[in-house]
């Protein structure tokens, strides 16, 4: 009877359902890495391109034997920007035997941390939650690797300073920001850099979500700053440009946060976008060593998680930087202390990382108990209608002033 | 289930007025109470942590936000601020080491001082304005929140919550934190079904439905409705500050942003308004869903041997979430709760229902 | 106006003369009306007449513009609804205004209101606080709905029972607050006979059991007739007669205003 075939198999979903929900045995010998991420709502731009790029760089190094004979598995959850929801995929994934978190947004990212710690498991926080989780000797379980907010618009003013001849006196700085956490936290380095190299800082809040920004830069053409820097994000650059467009402002002044890709380049046009410049933490493009061999070994072969066009885009090279640092953690832990990767073997793996760039994607990172970032270091790039062309060596300006930031804001989590 | 009605009969008016006049229902509830209080033994800590306890204290959550939108009848978009207000509080006294059990008082009255400012105001319009005057509430609260480093510590900020403790005796354990949130929300639920019974109910009934009837029964509207608002953020700060407390152990706005307050209306809305057990339903339904479908729907997939990218599988079930909430609001537009309500009067009186029609 | 002042009698309620205007639209103007303690006093008039406006005025919902409202010897002008209330003026609704969502019960209870003290924390420790008050109102409602003979729908939701017996509750809901002055706006509208009889009865009972005055605003004649022991009739918001009720009804501007111009009159 078609019935009783029509509930067997529902019997049958259901106790799969079932059974999918109590924690399933490790499968002996792999290393594990939780990626609990967004990818249904806010953090879509980018969510699919790192996912992808952890799971194309595990498929690379499982090809070659793994990390001490052990493959390394991306276990991908969604969790829609949702505090309730990443605290149950942590909880699951957790149940499951994996130690090392990735979340890839702010508000998870902080609801997780005190589970994380109090657990003492490891959360990878590149790019997302409090800037001042670098801070290794409060933050023991948090790896941010890569630089902060703070430390990139720190970089960002010591490269407009070398525009200058070294010298910012009297000039203007525009500080173009998303008002809200995000956009308002290197205000106030950049009130004490202003202060220190004695240029003029603009603030222009721009609201949320940051397609309208009519007010904002008719205020910049009556003010002319020589240089304005955007804490933007994705499509608001976009806007921005078009702004820039009307109000004449030139795009090659723009420096822009890290969240700008090829997406958003080909949204302003590729020809309209000449000069713009970002800072970055990875290399863009293609022509990069790593990427070339995930090309060639891993879509050559047909393994790719996800489809080909995804690697061209500088998302794709960001996912392929964290997870090169995180899988070097792991490597470094299984020399250090063998299988399995703890918590403690993979935080002192992480911590024993240095002068590593995974083949000149990033700058050499070297992470210590202290600074969990890694040295925080960028560069600006800027857009030449085809690529991406570095305007300077890596570099981490004004580290002592970050770094007071940093214990300032950490200490206050720490008295408790 | 054959008439359950059959046999009830009150001798004083004490017992016409007890909680649950049905024994049935009496029964169900004494079972329901005896599987909350054994469920740390029974349930996985997973579920017990990451499933049934938050929906617990949003259960709490929702009953507090449907005494002033389904009882005393006034929408309220602005819920999240509320309980953003009793959460910070309580965090600010507990880690200047004020015990915990003042502290959740001190969090729950100054969000009923805060939530009656706002209505002070709010309460001179009426409907969708007044609905739009709770949401720049709301938005008040976030910029507030997003601007004051003193209150929550900074950009990107979160203030960590010292360890929970009652009576001097510090509660980490995953069950002793379920405890609470279960002891909170039976004490709500208390309060609500009292309610049902008291002058204080049927006066904001009154006021919702009618309020010139309302006013020459002597009933003061502004004054009831004032007293709901102030009742109903009393409830959502000591919810709030049980939230960060026992389950996200730091405060940080995201957390009370404006999509809570949304995703706690629709709780109420699809729970049913004025409606204690679909609160329950409601709060279950929004919050722990999206995760079930999602896992069904994975499972499902690796079953018929589906292959789609990871981007896929996380819209498909959001699709199928939202789908089941339309169907279930077509089916009874008065929500679960109603749902509910009809299969029980329906069992009632079984198998004499052709006489109640 | 004061000739049918009786001596030995007090006034529950007065009006003095009570103008209301909407706009420039004149809904009632120079009304002079006292109901002593213990009378049931009729208001009719054409509809339109600005009866229920008279009624709104007294209850505090539109405020006379000018003149006077004096209930048990205090000036109530411009007194807010509840307040009125509060003061011992109870109302029924020409079209209705029960609870739908609630029992009868419920509704006759809330007409406890006035006497109650209902509070939040009275709510959630309702054992030890709300219970004994609660228990004592509800002795109350009983002795109303026993008198009433609405014992056997108590529980039933007020959406399902007829009309007339709503009609009934709402009564019940005026009567339990324990009113001096009990405004009854059309109450046997829509009834039957023995509807409109059992309810005169029960107006009558309520009079002679529990001392209350009655405001009736009633389009049958016959009632009025029948129970009434004074009345006023308006029209066009102005009095045209006032007095005993067999006078008023052969007053020759009540004829005219109800059955139009006679021919031969």
């Amino acid at each position: 009877m078609k019935l009783t075939t029509y509930s067997r198999n529902l019997a049958a979903a259901a106790v799969v359902g079932i059974t999918s929900l109590t924690p399933a045995f490790a499968a002996e010998g792999t290393i594990k890495f939780g990626l609990c991420y967004d990818l249904s709502k806010a953090y879509t731009f980018i969510t699919p391109q790192v996912a992808q790029a952890a799971q194309d760089l595990a498929t690379l190094v499982n090809s070659k034997g793994g990390i001490g004979g052990h493959d390394i598995e991306v276990i991908v959850r969604d969790h829609g920007n949702e505090p309730q929801r990443g605290i149950e995929c942590y909880e699951q994934l957790k149940r499951e035997g994996v130690v090392v978190f990735d979340m890839l947004s702010t508000p998870v990212s902080i609801a997780v941390l005190p589970r994380v710690m109090k657990d003492k498991n490891i959360l990878i926080q590149s790019l997302v939650g409090r800037g001042d989780a670098v801070d290794g000797s409060v933050f023991t379980q948090i790896f941010p690797v890569g630089p902060t907010y703070l430390g990139q618009a720190a970089n960002d003013i010591a490269y407009i300073k070398e525009q200058f001849g070294g010298d910012m006196a009297g000039k203007k700085i525009g500080f173009a920001y998303l008002d809200y956490a995000f956009g308002q936290e290197p205000i106030h380095l950049l009130e004490t850099l202003a202060e220190k190299e004695g240029f003029e800082l603009a603030l222009y809040p721009v609201p949320l979500p940051g397609s309208d920004q009519a007010s904002v830069w008719t205020k910049i053409r009556r003010d002319k700053p020589d240089y304005v820097m955007a804490w933007l994000l994705a499509g608001g650059h976009v806007v921005a440009a078009k702004e820039m467009k009307r109000n004449g402002f030139p795009i090659d002044k723009y420096l822009s946060v890290n969240w700008l890709n090829e997406v958003d380049i080909a949204n302003i046009g590729a020809e309209a976008a000449i000069g713009i410049k970002r800072g970055t933490n990875v290399a863009g493009g293609q022509d990069l060593p790593i990427i070339q061999k995930i090309i060639a070994e891993v879509y050559g072969n047909g393994k790719g998680a996800g489809p080909e066009e995804k690697i061209y885009d500088v998302y794709y090279n960001t996912g392929v930087g964290i997870y090169s640092a995180a899988f070097e953690a792991a490597r470094l832990a299984v020399e250090q202390s063998g299988y399995p990767v703890t918590p403690e073997s993979m935080k002192a793996g992480y911590e024993s990382i240095s002068g590593f760039d995974a083949n000149g994607l990033f700058a050499p990172l070297t992470v210590t108990a202290a600074d969990h970032g890694g040295g925080g270091k960028t560069r600006v790039e800027m857009w030449d209608g085809k690529t991406w062309v570095p305007q300077q060596e890596w570099t981490a300006a004004y580290s002592d002033l970050i770094w007071e930031l940093v214990r300032e804001s950490s200490s206050k989590f720490a008295t408790e | 289930m054959f008439y359950r009605l059959s046999g009830v009969r009150h001798s004083s008016y004490v017992s016409d007025r007890r909680m649950f006049q049905v024994p049935a229902d009496r029964n169900a509830v004494i079972i329901l109470l005896m599987i909350g209080l054994a469920a740390p033994f029974l349930i996985p800590s997973l579920y017990l942590n990451s499933y049934v306890l938050p929906w617990l204290i949003w259960t709490a959550a929702v009953l507090g936000l449907n005494l002033v939108t389904g009882w005393a009848g006034q929408l309220h978009l602005g819920y999240a601020a509320v309980m953003a207000v009793g959460a910070y509080s309580a965090v600010h006294a507990a880690r200047f080491g004020i015990p915990w059990e003042f502290a959740l008082l001190i969090g729950g009255l100054s969000s009923s001082v805060i939530g009656s400012l706002f209505a002070f105001t709010a309460l001179r319009v009426k409907g969708l304005y007044l609905a739009l005057t709770t949401l720049a509430m709301q938005f008040v609260m976030d910029w507030v929140l997003t601007h004051s480093p003193t209150i929550t510590g900074g950009s990107h900020a979160s203030l960590q919550s010292p360890p929970f403790a009652l009576l001097g005796q510090e509660i980490t354990s995953d069950a002793g934190l379920y405890y609470v949130a279960l002891g909170w929300c039976i004490l709500v639920t208390i309060f609500m079904l009292n309610l049902k019974r008291t002058g204080l109910g049927r006066a904001w009934v009154a006021v919702r439905e009618k309020d010139f009837a309302a006013a020459i029964l002597g009933v003061n509207s502004f004054y009831y409705k004032l007293v709901a608002f102030a009742a109903s953020s009393f409830i959502a700060g000591v919810t709030g500050a049980i939230l960060v407390a026992t389950f996200y152990f730091l405060a940080a706005p995201e957390q009370f942003a404006v999509n809570v307050s949304i995703q706690v209306l629709a709780m109420v809305i699809i729970g049913g308004l004025g409606s204690i057990i679909g609160s329950y339903m409601g709060a279950a339904l929004i919050l722990l869903m999206p995760g079930v479908v999602n896992q069904v729907f994975s499972a499902f997939a690796g079953l018929i041997g589906l292959e789609l990218s990871i981007e896929t599988l996380a819209h498909i079930p959001n699709a199928a979430y939202g789908a089941l909430i339309v169907i279930f609001l077509m089916v009874e537009p008065l929500g679960l709760g109603k749902l509910y309500a009809n299969i029980r009067d329906y069992l009632m009186i079984w198998p004499f229902d052709q006489l109640k029609k | 106006m004061s000739a049918e002042h009786q001596s030995g009698k007090t006034p529950v309620l007065e009006c003095r003369n009570v103008e209301r205007r909407f706009g420039g639209l004149v809904a009632v103007t120079g009304v002079d009306m006292t109901i002593n303690r213990g009378e049931i006093f009729g208001l009719v008039g054409p509809n339109g007449s600005g009866k229920t406006t008279l009624t709104n005025a007294i209850t505090g919902f539109y405020p006379p513009n000018t003149g006077q409202i004096i209930l048990d010897g205090k000036d109530i002008t411009g007194t807010k609804p509840h307040k009125v209330a509060a003061m011992g003026v109870a109302r029924t609704f020409q079209n209705l205004a029960l609870f739908n969502g609630m029992s009868v019960l419920d509704n006759i209870l809330l007409g406890r209101h006035v006497h109650m003290n209902p509070g939040v924390i009275r709510t959630a420790l309702y054992w030890w606080l709300a219970r004994p008050e609660e228990i004592a109102n509800r002795e109350v409602v009983e002795e109303i709905i026993d008198f009433l003979q609405l014992e056997s729908i108590r529980n039933e939701l007020v959406d399902g029972i007829p009309i007339g017996l709503k009609k009934r509750v709402e009564l019940a809901r005026a009567l339990v607050a324990e009113p001096h002055l009990l405004i009854l706006d059309e109450p046997m509208a829509g009834m039957n006979q023995e509807e409109k009889e059992y309810m005169a009865r029960f107006i009558l009972d309520a009079r002679a059991e529990r001392g209350v005055s009655v405001l009736l605003i009633e389009h049958h004649m016959d009632v009025i007739i029948g129970i009434c022991d004074r009345m006023l009739a308006l029209n066009y918001g102005e009095m045209i007669a006032t007095g005993v009720p067999s006078e008023v009804i052969n007053d020759p501007r009540v004829v005219e205003a109800y059955i139009g111009v006679g021919h031969d009159a």
